[in-house]
């Protein structure tokens, strides 16, 4: 009997960042929306979510997780992806970075993020020379947004083709901004896209972030506004109903 | 000319900063 695994990926929305006002935490994890999911359909969880993920280490470390563990004689594997915003880079830096001891409750860290510095807009950085490094790449960022959207839409790819050709179930889904409206550079891109395996992939307002904080839910614990158990609850119960409605499980009943 | 090229990159980087503002506030998070 194959063991029944849910590979749980993203950013800190995923790995429930927050819940209990901590930024990582077994009660974190446990109640994050994948975590559930998971226990609704009876799998292990394995969630290698950590805060301040962008979407190219998303995608790269779930290759890293394939390439280290993955045993197709004794593992049947779903994998979730939670994308996060696609502004966010990742980017060759020449200190090394510790996210792995910063996410001590990670089942997981793919050891190759290392020698890459993950840029968001929120941290503008800790020493001097940190500061000016991603000063650079938030000017980047805000000039080539319709580029990074691109660079987001090939990281999904990768992974449909990739989880194709291993004959992986998966579900995608954003828990934060992630396209513009369509146009003449993202159309090829988005038609691509397997919208059986992915939950509103064009509707950023139902984005988990964006549509829980719409919906006017707080979380007094945390202290960068990152959503507690109900929001995780009720985004399990939205996937979990997706699921059933595109049978995307139904290889591995 | 010099002076009008100025005005031009300065007009530039003030939307830039207005940009990364507004992305600010879709993608918040801080991370330490």
């Amino acid at each position: 009997m194959k063991e029944k695994i849910m590979l749980i990926a993203g950013c800190s929305h995923a790995s429930g960042s927050e819940i209990d006002g901590q930024q990582d935490s077994k009660f974190n994890r446990q109640h994050s929306f994948g975590n559930i999911l998971a226990s609704k359909f009876g799998y292990n969880p394995i969630n290698m979510a950590e805060p301040g993920s962008t979407n190219p280490t998303i995608a790269r470390s779930i290759l890293q997780w394939f390439s280290e563990k993955y045993d197709s004689e004794s593992m049947d594997v779903f994998v979730l992806i939670s994308w996060t915003d696609s502004s966010r880079m990742e980017v060759p830096w020449h200190r090394k970075t510790w996210f792995g001891e910063h996410n001590p409750f990670n089942d997981y860290h793919a050891s190759t993020g290392v020698d890459f510095n993950r840029i968001n807009l929120g941290w503008v950085g800790g020493d001097a020379e940190e500061k000016i490094f991603i000063a650079e790449y938030h000017k980047f960022m805000a000039k080539n947004e319709k580029y990074l959207e691109i660079v987001s839409a090939n990281a999904i790819l990768q992974l449909q083709y990739f989880f194709k050709s291993k004959d992986i179930e998966y579900l995608m889904c954003n828990s934060s901004y992630m396209f513009q409206p369509r146009d003449i550079y993202t159309n090829f891109y988005l038609d691509q896209i397997d919208n059986t395996k992915y939950y509103n992939k064009e509707d950023n307002e139902k984005s988990f972030y964006t549509k829980y904080k719409n919906a006017g839910y707080t979380n007094p614990k945390a202290k960068y506004w990152h959503h507690d158990e109900t929001p995780h609850a009720l985004y399990a119960d939205e996937l979990y109903n997706f699921i059933g409605e595109k049978n995307v499980l139904s290889k591995m009943d | 000319m010099f002076l009008v090229r100025w005005i031009k990159n300065l007009i530039r980087e003030y939307k830039y900063r207005k940009r990364i503002k507004e992305l600010r506030k879709r993608d918040p998070f801080i991370y330490k």
